[in-house]
């Protein structure tokens, strides 16, 4: 198996609040809340938090649920944030994190963001999670792992309920979690992918854009950052105007043929 | 015609394009593990008359090689090392440097006539047509290529005219991202320093002018301390272009003086 993962600033950011991290058998990202503050610290206490959390199960080849596994990485998370006198909306944060054991990728979502994943038959699937206010929908409101501290509060301000889930752009069932198997890559995004403006009038779609970043070559070593530099370059040719407003995290898993 | 003695499994071969193609061979994409690369090539001149030098010569293209073993950059360089007479001998392929044992290299055996322009082509060439595959496999790659000579060219079938045909072919930047390619005359021990000067070395440098060569070191008479010098010199260049990935521009040369 490879692992591999890609971080890149947005253009409206003084700050990357996005984090990824890689291991042997786990990828994880992290999207800070730009309106809170210290996400980028956050971010990054979340992301070490989880790898820490999945590695001892891994080792144990135990698969937590997503309940459990979100409510450790929290508690683990607000130790270390507390301890460095952070704010707890430091860890207003998304969490995505995919893990192998035994001949299955687990996926949880606690948050917005994309997953594709790529079958040893080249299909691809792209699922995509996304938030918006009770009464505004179409507002990006995530539903954050540190929104579980508290759970009667945030749900009523922040519409835990409010999860849309996109397969390939169609509307489906929602769900925060997922077992695959027969998976030749598993890539997960941030939602800056949904941020590319070229020009006034157009953008480039998520679905497009998660299509060339995970369109690899060859899958050894820094595959994701070969091919996220490469296809960067792309649409920079096919609009020297091309530009993401928002940060990009992408982590990417290679489970062979 | 090369020898290709140490490619083994994880190398492949390729020839250049163009006409009067050469071989050369490289480590596989699918094997390389980093994002980008600098693929160096350093080409060294193995006539007759640097019989005395080459010895010192050798120990010049090891010093270059363990200081870029010890750079930060050192995952990212991709080594070849040609000698060259009558013909081109392949020392080994381009490699990451962790694949190279310096303590392999063999003695350079000098003998034979000068083909000074089929290995300058030969060299660029072999980088131009790396570079392009690696890009194609989503890398990044520049180049840099060092030719060591004494003397004129008396045997070559290609002209100063296909060496500049690649050079400005590597300076549109859709094969490679950049390239520097330096020239270095060393004196042959059997002239004297004004023959020297006001031949073979204007020679050199009006090859490396007509070529379009980024750059034109003149060692002159071959000493110790600069071999040293110029040791430096190739590894501080070669740094110096690694950190120039991702710019789209040939790194600024790096001055040397004797």
């Amino acid at each position: 198996m490879e692992t591999d993962n890609f971080l890149k600033i947005g253009s409206s950011h003084k700050v990357c609040e996005d984090y990824t991290l890689v291991g042997d058998n786990y990828i994880i990202i992290s999207d800070g809340c730009s309106s809170a503050k210290m996400t980028d610290v956050g971010a990054r206490i979340l992301t070490i938090s989880a790898a820490t959390v999945i590695k001892r199960y891994i080792e144990q080849r135990f698969i937590p649920t997503y309940e459990v596994f979100g409510d450790i990485v929290l508690h683990t998370a607000l130790a270390h944030s507390r301890a460095l006198n952070l704010p707890d909306s430091s860890l207003y944060a998304t969490l995505l994190i995919a893990f192998h054991i035994d001949g299955y990728t687990h996926v949880y979502v606690y948050g917005d963001g994309h997953v594709v994943s790529e079958s040893n038959d080249g299909k691809k699937c792209h699922i995509s999670y996304e938030y918006g206010r009770p009464n505004k929908p179409e507002l990006n409101a995530p539903y954050y792992l540190a929104y579980w501290m508290d759970p009667k509060q945030y749900t009523d301000q922040f519409g835990k309920d409010n999860l849309q889930v996109y397969e390939n752009g169609s509307e489906v069932v929602p769900f925060n979690s997922h077992v695959y198997d027969d998976t030749k890559t598993l890539t997960l995004f941030t939602d800056g992918i949904e941020s590319f403006r070229c020009c006034d009038e157009c953008d480039l779609k998520a679905l497009y854009v998660a299509h060339e970043l995970t369109s690899y070559k060859n899958y050894k070593g820094e595959f994701v950052q070969r091919r996220c530099k490469a296809a960067m370059k792309y649409f920079k040719r096919l609009d020297p105007a091309v530009t993401h407003t928002d940060d990009i995290a992408v982590a990417s898993m290679y489970l062979g043929e | 015609m090369p020898t290709f003695d140490n490619v083994n499994d994880d190398m492949m071969v390729m020839q250049t394009s163009g006409p009067g193609t050469f071989q050369f061979s490289a480590v596989k994409p699918e094997n390389l593990g980093a994002s980008e690369y600098t693929i160096v090539t350093l080409a060294i001149d193995v006539s007759g008359s640097t019989y005395d030098f080459i010895g010192m010569v050798r120990d010049v293209v090891k010093t270059v090689l363990d200081a870029c073993q010890k750079s930060p950059r050192s995952d990212n360089l991709l080594f070849r090392v040609i000698t060259f007479n009558n013909n081109i001998i392949e020392i080994h392929g381009f490699k990451e440097l962790h694949m190279i044992d310096i303590n392999d290299y063999p003695d350079f055996d000098a003998t034979g006539m000068t083909a000074l322009y089929d290995a300058a082509y030969s060299s660029i060439g072999a980088v131009l047509d790396l570079a392009d595959s690696l890009i194609q496999q989503d890398f990044s790659a520049n180049g840099i290529a060092f030719i060591l000579t004494d003397g004129r060219d008396n045997q070559s079938t290609h002209g100063p005219a296909a060496v500049k045909t690649l050079i400005d072919e590597a300076a549109k930047g859709e094969k490679i991202e950049s390239m520097n390619t330096i020239l270095i005359g060393e004196m042959d021990p059997s002239v004297t320093p004004a023959d020297w000067a006001n031949g073979t070395s204007r020679y050199l440098e009006n090859f490396a002018k007509e070529a379009g060569f980024t750059q034109y070191i003149d060692i002159g008479e071959i000493t110790p301390g600069k071999l040293a010098k110029f040791a430096d010199f190739v590894s501080r260049s070669i740094s110096t272009q690694s950190q120039g990935l991702g710019t789209g521009a040939p790194s600024k040369p790096v001055d040397l003086n004797f």
